[in-house]
């Protein structure tokens, strides 16, 4: 969203994933409580988007994207040493929260009762999104911005603000996805590496500027990602890029976005 | 987390001090070289009156091998701040440069402390491609070299090299000997599980080779891997009674955690290369640690030996937490270092006797006896076949259940 509204390569999403699950860790230390954490990692990441927005990104909008992916990669490489002189190098893990430690077994197949949990706290944040970005006033400004910035700014709208709101609400996202995934996936300095380049993915598979291709991009990623070594045995990276050069060839813009 | 970040600080700290120090000791050197032109100084083995002995240590402090890197860093300070920081009248001083995780880089910083630096000697390498890559410009540079970490095989095989002692192991030590302890005392049916990489498959192909049993299927995640649960269907579809692994580091945490989670080791035991149960994967994952897992390596913390008491009380002290066999290896790095010095009495200008020195040396380490395999340069380890338990003081640790001695790569 990020990409499609705003124009702005944001290399940082990132770390903003890893600095959220480290808020999370932070959180989880001092009370033990891992609802909470969930809650505390998107607001925290939430005022740190906004501030990295109003100070930073707002200068260089106009500057194309080579000078977005140098600043954002800067950030990248201070968020993760910030992160490694406070936590240092090694890998943390955040406890399972109480009540989703076992498995459950349905038709025979023996699911992570946390995995479960995750599927359906993501299906949910989707759906709210979704709903969000096609009922909502703020979702309709957002598809308007996507479609013509300009004709946007002069209905009278402060894209400004817009601006702050959706980049300080991307990272949030990011932090939020970063304490889900700490009980499953560990929490340390590099995870935001190893995320970046599925999300990126995702959204150019999907198709830039449009929830529904972002939804229908992670689904077809995952499956490509799950399927993989079981078809393919041993080209698991493989079938990811096979599928996103398919769908390039096929469509450039990606499966939902719009033509340029 | 304030122990390991003050760790961490102290190797930024020690990399100023250093610096500042290697310029004194350029002045102190050229002073010492004047005087002894005059005739004037013999080296003893008390006070330091050569010229210092530059070690340069090509070890990573970031990326994904950082905390092995850190914990190499610290075992041999650890040693050289035992020894005094000397050796054969020759004070020591360590270089640190990041080895990062990638060839490249690693030959690049080797380049820089053999060119820039004038080292004496370079120690280090924890990836196997990085200290494959820099293996040749060593070679070539007749540069003295200790390998800390890196165990691809080929190090003590086609690429062997006169001038690199390897002080850690090769992938095949530890997973040799567990082949036949399996077959004998866990199980006949077992499924593989390594990483996709030189490491992993290197240890599985050891594995095999004293396994009498049936390999039931081979599952092969990638490096790096996030999502094991894919790969944990494949195990459970295999049906087999114990799986051996090759993992470390965040693939250990991840498939431990995500297997934990989904109950895999219900009715299938574990057995595997140490590396993925040490102190770094159990202190992450605590109670999502496989208690129970069977694994062979070169050294447990439990060991009951006087200089591995030494080592882990001393290195417990200094850094505030467990050593791990990183560390070990770090540390007896360092001690091969000064024993060599100690052994030529500091002359190191003749290369030849130094190699020779480094080649005779013999100790009593944490790990057991030390020595080095004439034939391929790499160390003669003990492999210890350990079980991982929770200890009440210590959480969750190795403790040797049976000891094969002498394992030496077959050198082809």
């Amino acid at each position: 969203m990020i990409f499609g509204l705003m124009d702005v390569l944001n290399l940082a999403h990132g770390s903003f994933y890893m600095l959220g699950a480290y808020v999370g860790l932070t959180v989880l230390g001092v009370t033990g409580n891992f609802w909470l954490a969930l809650i505390a990692a998107p607001v925290a990441l939430c005022v740190l988007g906004a501030l990295i927005e109003v100070v930073f990104f707002r200068r260089i909008y106009r500057e194309g994207h080579l000078m977005q992916v140098l600043l954002t990669f800067g950030f990248t490489l201070v968020f993760v040493d910030l992160i490694r002189w406070r936590f240092g190098p090694q890998t943390h893990s955040l406890p399972t929260p109480p009540g989703l430690e076992g498995a459950v077994h349905i038709l025979g197949v023996t699911f992570a009762s946390y995995k479960l949990f995750v599927i359906l706290f993501a299906s949910m944040v989707a759906l709210v999104l979704l709903l969000a970005w096609r009922r909502s006033r703020v979702g309709a400004i957002l598809r308007a911005g996507v479609a013509d910035r300009e004709m946007l700014g002069l209905l009278g709208i402060d894209l400004k603000r817009v601006f702050t709101g959706t980049f300080a609400f991307g990272a949030a996202l990011a932090g939020l996805a970063g304490v889900v995934v700490g009980p499953y996936l560990g929490v340390y300095p590099g995870m935001d590496e190893s995320i970046l380049v599925l999300v990126l993915v995702v959204v150019v598979v999907g198709g830039l500027g449009s929830i529904e291709g972002a939804i229908l991009g992670s689904l077809l990623i995952g499956l490509a990602y799950a399927i993989g070594p079981l078809v393919l045995g041993g080209f698991e990276a493989a079938s990811i890029f096979a599928v996103m050069a398919i769908v390039l060839l096929v469509r450039p813009q990606g499966l939902l976005g719009r033509r340029q | 987390m304030p122990n390991s970040s003050d760790a961490f600080l102290g190797v930024g700290f020690h990399d100023a001090l250093t610096r500042r120090q290697v310029l004194q000791a350029g002045l102190a050197g050229a002073a010492t070289i004047g005087l002894a032109a005059c005739g004037q100084t013999e080296p003893t083995g008390g006070g330091t009156t050569g010229p210092d002995f530059k070690v340069g240590a090509v070890l990573p402090s970031s990326k994904v091998y950082a905390e092995l890197g850190t914990s190499i860093t610290n075992g041999m300070k650890l040693y050289f701040d035992k020894a005094g920081n000397k050796a054969g009248g020759r004070k020591i001083v360590l270089l640190l440069e990041d080895e990062e995780a990638t060839p490249d880089v690693a030959l690049a910083k080797t380049r820089k402390l053999v060119e820039q630096d004038n080292v004496d000697m370079v120690a280090g390498y924890v990836a196997s491609p990085d200290a494959v890559g820099a293996r040749d410009y060593l070679d070539q540079n007749a540069m003295p070299t200790l390998i800390a970490n890196a165990g691809a095989n080929v190090l003590s095989r086609a690429k062997k090299s006169s001038y690199i002692y390897r002080t850690s192991f090769s992938n095949w030590q530890p997973s040799h000997p567990m082949g036949a302890y399996v077959a004998e005392n866990i199980s006949k049916k077992v499924t593989l599980l390594y990483a996709n990489y030189a490491a992993g498959s290197e240890a599985a192909a050891a594995f095999k080779e004293t396994f009498t049993g049936t390999i039931l299927a081979e599952v092969k995640p990638p490096l790096n891997n996030q999502d094991y649960s894919t790969y944990i269907s494949q195990i459970r579809a295999s049906k087999p009674e114990a799986i051996y692994f090759f993992l470390s580091g965040t693939d250990a945490n991840n498939f431990f955690t995500q297997a934990k989670q989904v109950d895999l080791f219900a009715n299938i035991k574990v057995t595997g290369a140490g590396f993925g149960v040490e102190q770094d994967v159990t202190q992450a994952i605590g109670d999502k640690s496989p208690v129970g897992a069977i694994t062979g390596l070169h050294w447990a913390y439990t060991l009951d030996n006087k200089e591995n008491k030494d080592f882990t009380t001393a290195y417990k002290s200094k850094y505030g937490r467990l050593a791990d066999v990183f560390a070990m290896q770090g540390y007896d790095t360092a001690r091969v270092i000064i024993e060599a010095l100690n052994a030529v009495k500091g002359k190191t200008d003749d290369k030849q006797a130094f190699l020779k020195a480094i080649a005779a040396v013999k100790f009593k380490s944490p790990r057991g006896d030390f020595r080095f395999d004439p034939a391929t340069n790499n160390v003669v380890n003990p492999i210890y076949i350990r079980e991982l338990v929770k200890d009440p003081s210590l959480g969750y640790v190795n403790k040797v259940k049976a000891t094969v001695a002498s394992v030496a790569d077959p050198g082809q």
